[in-house]
């Protein structure tokens, strides 16, 4: 949901919404997972380390 | 049974030979270790040159995904005796190292070239870092293909 409403403030993003990560309070999540509060949220795309 | 286990994202120069110090117990006979290095010219694919490469991290999640992978590979081999994941980020050139696996045991067929191998390519999956590539003809930033999953 959140992720959707992210697309749909910033139409730009769509494009790539498949590759967005999200990550709640630093775990990988799920797009239905429910937020806790105080949650703390990052998105980012898929990683490029090494 | 106290194993070391070292994980770190650094600025640092990445030093080999203290980090092998730190994973090596009386008991170590063996150390598997990998190197990634900056590659000024690229050949495979689109043949292209690499001026430098900024990485950064998210911290603090990278060290705990990458405490996470240590713990995968002592579920997976569990004659590894020490295992280090050391990244560098920031601003790093050709013919730099940028990261170091070091996984150590008493022998060398207990699993130890598979666990580094092991180590490298799931920090590529999980451990949130970017790296952004500068050359000639522009710059980029790097993505992965791997898409983790809740739970990962």
């Amino acid at each position: 949901m959140l992720k959707e409403l992210l697309v749909t403030k910033y139409p730009k993003m769509s494009s790539t919404q498949k590759s967005i990560i999200t990550v709640v309070n630093s775990e990988y999540a799920a797009d239905e997972l429910l937020i806790p509060l105080d949650a703390k949220i990052a998105f980012f795309p898929p990683v490029s380390g090494g | 049974m106290d194993y070391p286990t070292i994980t770190s994202i650094t600025e640092m120069e990445l030093d080999l030979d203290a980090l092998i110090a730190r994973v090596t117990l009386p008991s170590t006979g063996a150390a598997a270790i990998f190197s990634g290095i900056v590659r000024g010219m690229t050949e495979r694919g689109k043949a292209h040159e690499t001026s430098f490469l900024d990485y950064e991290a998210y911290q603090p999640m990278a060290e705990a995904k990458m405490r996470q992978v240590a713990k995968e590979i002592r579920t997976r081999w569990p004659s590894v005796e020490g295992i280090a994941i050391v990244q560098r980020v920031g601003r790093l050139y050709p013919q730099t190292p940028t990261v170091l696996i070091i996984c150590t045991a008493a022998h060398r067929d207990t699993g130890v070239f598979d666990a580094a191998r092991y180590a490298i390519d799931r920090l590529k999956e999980i451990v949130p870092i970017w790296k952004k590539e500068v050359g000639p003809d522009g710059e980029f930033w790097v993505e992965g293909e791997y898409i983790p999953q809740s739970g990962e």
